[in-house]
């Protein structure tokens, strides 16, 4: 089970205004293997989620995927660049929900207010499959008592603003799952719900993930959640990804100052109410702002003078598996002047 | 939880002060205009002596209340009053002239209607496309134009120089009735009425529309693998029409307004016309009728909307 399912190569993705260019992306790379979970953390605002939209094409105007590749294995072998997809066209609209489905932060807003659940789980059915009414009903039922929907012949004939944040979000999911994708991206799937809930559904996404061995790539703010969740772990600041690798190498060994940041202010378990979490000083600049250099290097307490604020570093291999953006582990030469 | 049948009783309820709140209202504004009510039509020879009889015995010379409660009470046995002027009730003056109205603004609704979000929709499949903006420009402009002079500019190119279409009317003089003949009376007048109403329809579905379409749920719909039509129509355009058909609803009263315009540019014989005339005559009692008449329909129709409102959006029927 260790062939690579989706191989995302410096993947661009940009907005474009009159005046500006905010490059939402700008160089993601990774490979995600079939029935593995890949984490993308970091900070609100560094480009998580336009990642993941960009993977199905969904960015929206006057967004663009504008460079990079995104390599998708099909079940028959092809591989297809879904980035060299038109964003309207048919090929890349019979993957989104049969291939790789979505699932979103906001279960409130998430789900069409003028549609029954089931109307709406029995759209995308039906969208992928030739099958009646009848039986998409009847998957339909079966998705949403496999996501721990108490009662689905009853919820499915409900509106979504009659239900929990909790439930919404399990509808969702049972939404994403219809056509029994091969990848599922979950955009901070609990960011939205109520704390005691929370847990309940990560646990139900890792259950579904390994009963139905599907890929999952799984975007949240939030360290502490991911440890347990995934295998591999890419760690965002302003559109780039500055530290990537196995999650235990990662969680041991962080390399670049952002991530090390980041791991002091996960709250721990036992910790007393009155520990301050160390905040990360300064704030996130804005993404069009010309910044020279590192993009971290204004709020970094390591940066090196006339080196990070005039040159940007490029990822590089520090340990075996184990990348990071950062002068202090080195300067791979070969990728300023090119090979 | 309310039934939709319970909602529709209170809204009838809530109709009520406002109608004879209306009916007040226009009863006072016309009894203090200037001029006497039989100043147009009597013979001016008469003596001051005489007009007081002539009064005393219309029953003008009571006191305003006297009369509004006379008009009211009449208006509960289906009697809205005396045309003096005409000679005849005043709600047979109003319901021949009914059908004509119905006959311009339905088929001018009908059409602007779904011209109008058929347009918006397309121009949300593609919005600040070449085609949208046109279209927005084009609307923008049709509103900006008064609809008299829009009128007059189509009497005058299509009747005038092209001789296409008669000048106004429903029929032409001395002929029969023929379906053909009410065709071509009614093809201009209501394409102008359809036109003006279109710039609405469009701009108003189109922006609710965009509105929408930035709701989290469409992107839901984009990453089912729906296509950006399906998308519009099915997951935009359901949530867009509930407001709009509440604007709709509101917007009622300045939709008649423009139709009388329209009706007194083509002398399209309906209620609108017959208000402009009676206002001239001073024709009280039916002018008072039409304004009720009026108000009534602007009501009902706010009530129709609000109806079609409940119907497309499950959340007043159920209760968020
Ligand atoms: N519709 C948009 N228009 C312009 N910029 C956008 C839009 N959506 C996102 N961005 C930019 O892309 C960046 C990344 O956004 P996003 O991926 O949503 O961040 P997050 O990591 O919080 O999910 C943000 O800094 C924002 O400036
Ligand atoms: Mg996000």
């Amino acid at each position: 089970m260790d062939r690579v399912l989706l191989a995302v190569e410096d993947l661009k993705t940009h907005f474009f205004y009159d005046d500006v260019t905010i490059r939402a992306v700008d160089g993601v790379s990774f490979n995600l293997r079939e029935g593995e979970t890949i984490g993308i953390v970091g900070e609100s605002g560094c480009g998580k989620t336009i990642t993941g939209m960009s993977i199905l094409q969904l960015v929206p105007m006057p967004g663009k995927v504008i460079g990079g590749k995104i390599l998708l294995r099909l079940v028959d072998e092809r591989v297809i660049d879904i980035a060299e997809l038109e964003p309207r066209g048919r090929e890349v609209r019979k993957i989104r929900g049969k291939e790789i489905s979505m699932i979103f932060q906001e279960p409130m807003t998430s789900l069409n207010p003028v549609y029954t659940i089931g109307n709406q789980i029995i759209e995308g059915i039906r969208l992928h499959n030739k099958i009646s009414k009848v039986h998409a009903r009847e998957m339909a039922i079966s998705l949403l008592s496999e996501v721990g929907i108490p009662k689905a012949e009853e919820i499915i004939d409900m509106y979504s603003f009659q239900l929990s944040g909790g439930m919404r979000q399990r509808a969702m999911i049972a939404m994403a799952l219809s056509c029994n994708p091969r990848l599922l991206i979950a955009d901070e799937p609990t960011t939205a719900i109520d704390v005691t809930i929370q847990a309940q559904i990560l646990e139900l996404l890792k259950e579904i993930q390994e009963k139905r061995k599907m890929s999952m790539i799984l975007i949240t703010h939030n360290l502490g959640i991911v440890a347990e969740m995934v295998d591999d772990i890419i760690v965002m600041y302003l559109g780039r990804a500055v530290e990537q690798g196995n999650v235990i190498d990662v969680y041991d060994n962080p390399l670049h100052p952002y991530t090390k940041a980041l791991m002091r202010s996960i709250p721990r378990l036992g910790d007393r109410q009155r520990r301050r979490l160390p905040v990360i000083k300064g704030s996130i600049p804005d993404p069009h702002s010309n910044l020279k250099g590192c993009m971290f290097q204004p709020r970094c307490d390591k940066a090196i003078k006339s080196l990070c604020d005039t040159e940007e570093p490029s990822l590089i291999e520090a340990e075996e598996g184990h990348y990071v953006r950062c002068f202090l582990y080195g300067k791979k030469e070969v990728d300023f002047y090119g090979p | 939880m309310k039934s939709l049948g319970r909602y529709i009783l209170d809204r009838v309820f809530q109709m009520l002060p406002i109608l004879f709140f209306i009916s007040v209202v226009t009863f006072v504004l016309l009894y203090i205009a200037p001029g006497h009510p039989l100043a147009y039509y009597l013979d001016p020879s008469l003596s001051p002596e005489e007009l007081s009889a002539r009064s005393e015995a219309l029953g003008l010379n009571q006191p305003l209340y006297i009369q509004y409660f006379k008009w009211v009470g009449g208006l509960f046995r289906g009697n809205l009053g005396w045309s003096i002027l005409r000679g005849r009730p005043v709600e047979e003056v109003i319901m021949e002239r009914i059908p004509a109205t119905l006959l311009l603004m339905g088929t001018s609704l009908i059409i602007s209607v779904s011209v109008g979000v058929l347009l918006a929709v397309i121009s949300a499949i593609r919005p600040y496309s070449l085609l949208d903006s046109f279209l927005t420009f084009l609307t923008f402009a049709g509103l900006s134009v008064p609809g008299f002079f829009l009128g007059i500019l189509a009497i005058y190119i299509f009747s005038g120089r092209l001789e296409w279409f008669p000048v106004g009317g429903m029929s032409t003089a001395g002929q029969d009735f023929s379906f053909f003949d009410l065709l071509r009376h009614l093809f201009l007048p209501s394409s102008v009425l359809s036109f003006i109403n279109i710039c609405g329809f469009f701009r108003y579905t189109r922006s609710g529309l965009l509105e929408v379409m930035d709701e989290d749920f469409i992107t839901t719909a984009r990453a089912k693998g729906l296509s950006e039509t399906a998308v519009v129509v099915r997951h935009g355009l359901r949530n867009a029409l509930a407001p709009t058909v509440t604007l709709l609803g509101i917007a009622l009263p300045s939709l008649i307004g423009g139709a009388s315009v329209i009706e007194v540019v083509f002398s399209w014989p309906g209620v609108g016309t017959l208000m402009v005339t009676a206002l001239y005559q001073r024709d009280f009692p039916v002018l008072m009728g039409c304004m009720l008449i009026t108000t009534f329909f602007t009501l009902v129709g706010g009530l129709l909307a609000d109806i079609v409102y409940a119907l497309l959006d499950p959340r007043v029927n159920i209760g968020g």
